[in-house]
């Protein structure tokens, strides 16, 4: 016996009648988690997200029965007045059908606003219920280096992006590499440095997860034109070989050092203890003064804001994403082996 | 195995004398490239250490000034650099929000790149000394031959700075390595002549695309909404005419007085001091032609256009087509406040509108007709700037009881403190008889989008260093919101208004703002 929608529906309404001046919405976000473990995690993650835009959240608890429901509507002072309007319904989802979860999502989005889904479970495109639910969303947000076993995760969002070009896919693993993107990207933006990229031999990337540094690789890898030529180098164009390491370092989801060698000069990116900075230094032939860069925005309320507002799928991510799945499925070659 | 399905970015090969950065493309970063000194003279002044120098740090700390970036303070104050950084991290510390306080690795690249020079503005023995250090910078900090000059100082030493960056040889043709700008802060002239003469002497160093003519209502958010609001709908634009809009109404009204600026303000007046540049900005925002593109150029073209329609009053019109007014004591929030004569700076017998209102017709296809009511004021009941476009009345009445009043629909633009849109239409009230009354549905950008805009001076400095235009004022424009005004400036500063004072601080403004308009919004 499923929660009758209707009540939930009728309950919500009641509750919004007594909200005055909230009448914002800007999305339906439907989010699925599996266990119990992150369950505090989510909701925290996805309160946050609320607060800054507007919407209707239905949380699909796969933790739950399908019998437990629970609402809220509120309408939140943020101060100066502002107010906000969250309505949340959590729906008890263990064990349920694919059908079921398409019904559920279908009767409670809203019909003027697009829906989300951030899926915080393992299995991802195997997983029947992802496959009928993430056709029907604008955007899919997942996080692959909070689910499954890292090299996996990613696996499965190669075969979901080469399976299903409907689905505009975000990963929160990809997005927080915005800031470090941004500084290797600063170290070659001279014309005279930036003939160097062609001529790299070594990269070198230190990080508390898998999935960071393979999408970091990947990212690399796809606009340099290397290919993955052993499990642990690269092979350019021209058949010059770029080797690369990958060092676990520093807590999980957080990159550490990304250390790039041409011939003559060493790239280094790195942070400094926690300070929310990233220092750049340049050493041999194209000395550079060091610089530093702010790495903002890594929350993940932020990272699934940038996921919601890109609204399509990016090229270069999923560039990065195929190529880094080649060096995953490289390395597990070699492994099997 | 072959990374197969990408689509690799175009590399340039080895060699290539062409080659781009192929790891630039897609990123999603809001850093601005382009890396750069920035000047400010002034820099031991008001608005250096409450404005611009927090909005650079804020900048800083959100990832969008560049990595290669110097920031030079030239002032008459004496400073060394260490004292100099040790200042600005003082105003930092004060000016900064809770969480933003200078602070690690970040405020320590930055503190490295800032200098000082300890100047005259009228020596150019100091400029050059400001050149020898903005070489260094180019050395030490890569910042590629590019310098911004702000002048943050007050306005009667524009022209000597302008000359003495000439004559040290920091103009744009003297700079072969990079771009030099020069940022202007308003007033850009105290009347029409001033500003000619400005504009020649400016204009003899520095090419109009690098002068950066600065009005800092227009890096807000509600100004820039307006053009989204307008070209981006396609709802508004049909009606955005002379059939359907009965008058414009653009207000900016403050609940401070002249606080530290009576001396100041004792020349200007409200005139001057905001409806020529602040108020005349949303008239061509409001009234402008669509822009054939979003480019600087496209739209200042429009915005010149506009009020090149507007016809100045004549003089003999002044009286019948403006107002102004001047606070006496009153109270704001149940507390006593002085009037404006009584105010520190301000002379006893002061002449000077705080208050002033003009009511303007643009003569083209699209507006004749219709009047556009400007006004602004100190020391007002409320502190709102807005634009309200009044509808029609409907042109036949069939509905509603006789007695209620239809009234016709109105759309605010609300700009500040509030910044969002409202629309007031008529609904019948729930039950059995046809009573009509108005409802307002509201939008707040805060709700909508549950960020707060970013404050105007970050979005101002990105845009002079990026070298994009389209929020500053061209000289065109400048030139012709004076000659807009310059009869009713002639005729204020010539005759003495003996009704001053005319409106209690804490009040709605002066009695002649309703004769001149009877359905002001109510402040």
């Amino acid at each position: 016996m499923s929660a009758d929608l209707r009540v939930v529906l009728e309950e919500l309404s009641q509750r919004r009648a007594g909200a005055q001046d909230a009448n914002v919405a800007t999305m339906t976000m439907v989010v699925y988690y599996d266990d119990p473990a992150v369950a505090g995690w989510v909701r925290e993650r996805t309160h946050a997200l609320a607060a800054k835009h507007p919407c209707r959240i239905v949380l699909l608890d796969g933790t739950q029965p399908e019998t437990a429901y629970r609402i809220g509507a509120e309408c939140e002072d943020r101060g100066e007045c502002v107010k906000t309007q969250v309505e949340w319904i959590e729906l008890g989802a263990r064990q349920s059908a694919p059908e079921r979860l398409i019904a559920d999502v279908s009767t409670l989005a809203m019909p003027q606003a697009p829906v989300v889904l951030f899926w915080v479970a393992s299995g991802i495109e195997r997983d029947p219920r992802f496959a009928a639910l993430a056709p029907r969303v604008r955007t899919v947000v997942c996080n692959s280096s909070a689910i499954d076993d890292d090299e996996n995760a990613l696996s499965q969002l190669v075969e979901l992006v080469r399976a299903n070009d409907r689905v505009t896919l975000a990963d929160l693993a990809y997005l927080r590499l915005a800031p470090w993107q941004e500084s290797v990207a600063l170290f070659f933006d001279a014309r005279n440095v930036v003939r160097e990229l062609f001529d790299l031999r070594r990269v070198e990337i230190a990080c508390g997860s898998a999935p960071e540094a393979y999408y970091l690789l990947g990212w690399l890898a796809s606009r340099l034109e290397w290919s993955p030529c052993s499990p642990q180098a690269f092979c350019n164009r021209f058949g010059t070989q770029i080797d690369f390491s990958i060092v676990r370092e520093g807590p999980p989801r957080r990159i550490r050092r990304v250390a790039l060698s041409s011939s003559h000069t060493q790239f280094v990116a790195r942070t400094d203890g926690d300070a929310p900075a990233i220092l750049l230094t340049v050493r041999g032939e194209q000395h550079h003064p060091d610089r530093c860069y702010p790495m903002n925005h890594i929350d993940v309320a932020s990272l699934v804001e940038r996921a919601i507002l890109t609204g399509h799928n990016d090229r270069v991510f999923v560039d990065s994403l195929v190529a880094a799945g080649e060096i995953v499925a490289r390395r597990k070659e070699s492994t099997s082996v | 195995m072959s990374v197969t399905g990408v689509q690799a970015a175009p590399a340039a090969a080895p060699g290539d004398g062409t080659a781009v950065n192929p790891l630039r493309e897609g990123l999603v970063e809001d850093r601005i490239a382009n890396p750069c000194s920035a000047v400010f003279f002034g820099a031991s002044g008001d608005l250096f250490k409450r404005m611009l120098l927090p909005a650079i740090y804020a900048m800083r700390l959100n990832g969008t000034l560049p990595t290669d970036f110097a920031l030079v303070g030239f002032s008459r104050t004496k400073y060394d650099d260490d004292g100099f950084r040790d200042y600005c991290r003082q105003q930092l510390d004060a000016f900064m929000p809770d969480g933003q306080k200078p602070q690690g690795a970040l405020w320590d690249d930055f503190a490295a790149r800032i200098a000082y020079v300890a100047g005259n503005f009228s020596d150019t023995k100091d400029y050059l000394k400001l050149k020898a250090l903005l070489e260094r910078n180019d050395r030490q900090f890569d910042t590629g031959g590019n310098h911004v000059f702000y002048l943050s100082t007050p306005p009667s030493v524009f022209p000597e700075i302008v000359k003495h960056l000439h004559e040290a040889g920091l103009e744009p043709k003297g700079n072969e390595n990079g771009w030099t700008r020069i940022v202007v802060e308003k007033p850009f002239g105290t009347d029409l002549d001033s500003a000619r003469a400005l504009q020649t002497t400016i204009e003899k160093v520095f090419p109009e695309s690098a002068i950066y003519r600065i009005d800092h209502y227009l890096g807000k958010e509600p100004v820039q909404d307006i053009i989204a609001l307008r070209f981006a709908n396609t709802i508004f634009e049909p009606i955005w005419n002379r059939n359907y809009v009965d008058n414009v109404q653009i207000t900016a009204a403050e609940l401070l007085g002249v606080e530290e600026r009576g001396g100041y303000y004792d020349n200007a007046g409200a005139l001057r001091d905001m409806l020529q540049n602040h108020v005349m900005n949303l008239l061509a925002l409001v009234a402008m032609e669509p822009p054939i593109s979003s480019a600087a150029d496209d739209i200042r073209e429009e915005k010149h256009k506009v009020l090149s329609a507007i016809v100045p009053p004549s003089h003999t019109d002044v009286d019948a087509m403006s107002c102004r007014g001047q606070y006496g004591p009153g109270s704001i929030a149940g507390k006593p406040v002085a009037g404006y004569r009584q105010e520190d700076d301000v002379a006893p017998d002061s002449n000077t509108e705080t208050f002033a209102a003009l009511r303007l017709c643009v003569n083209n296809w699209r507006w004749a007709g219709v009047p556009f009511y400007l006004r602004s004021g100190k020391r007002l009941a409320r502190k709102v700037s807005e634009i309200v476009v009044t509808f029609k009345p409907i042109p036949h009445r069939f509905y509603g009881e006789s007695t209620d009043a239809i009234e016709p629909n109105l759309l605010v633009i609300k700009i500040q403190p509030d910044e969002g849109i409202a629309m007031r239409f008529e609904a019948k009230v729930p039950g059995p008889k046809d009573h009509i009354r108005s409802v307002y549905m509201d939008f707040n950008y805060g709700t909508g989008f549950g960020v707060q805009s970013p404050p105007a001076y970050e979005r101002l400095i990105g845009d002079v260093i990026r070298g994009d235009q389209t929020l500053f004022t061209r000289w065109d424009a400048v030139e012709r919101a004076w000659e807009i005004v310059m009869p009713v400036l002639d005729v204020w500063r010539n005759t003495k208004d003996f009704t001053f004072p005319n409106y209690a601080a804490g009040s709605g403004g002066p009695a002649c703002a309703q004769k001149l308009f009877a359905h002001w919004r109510p402040l």
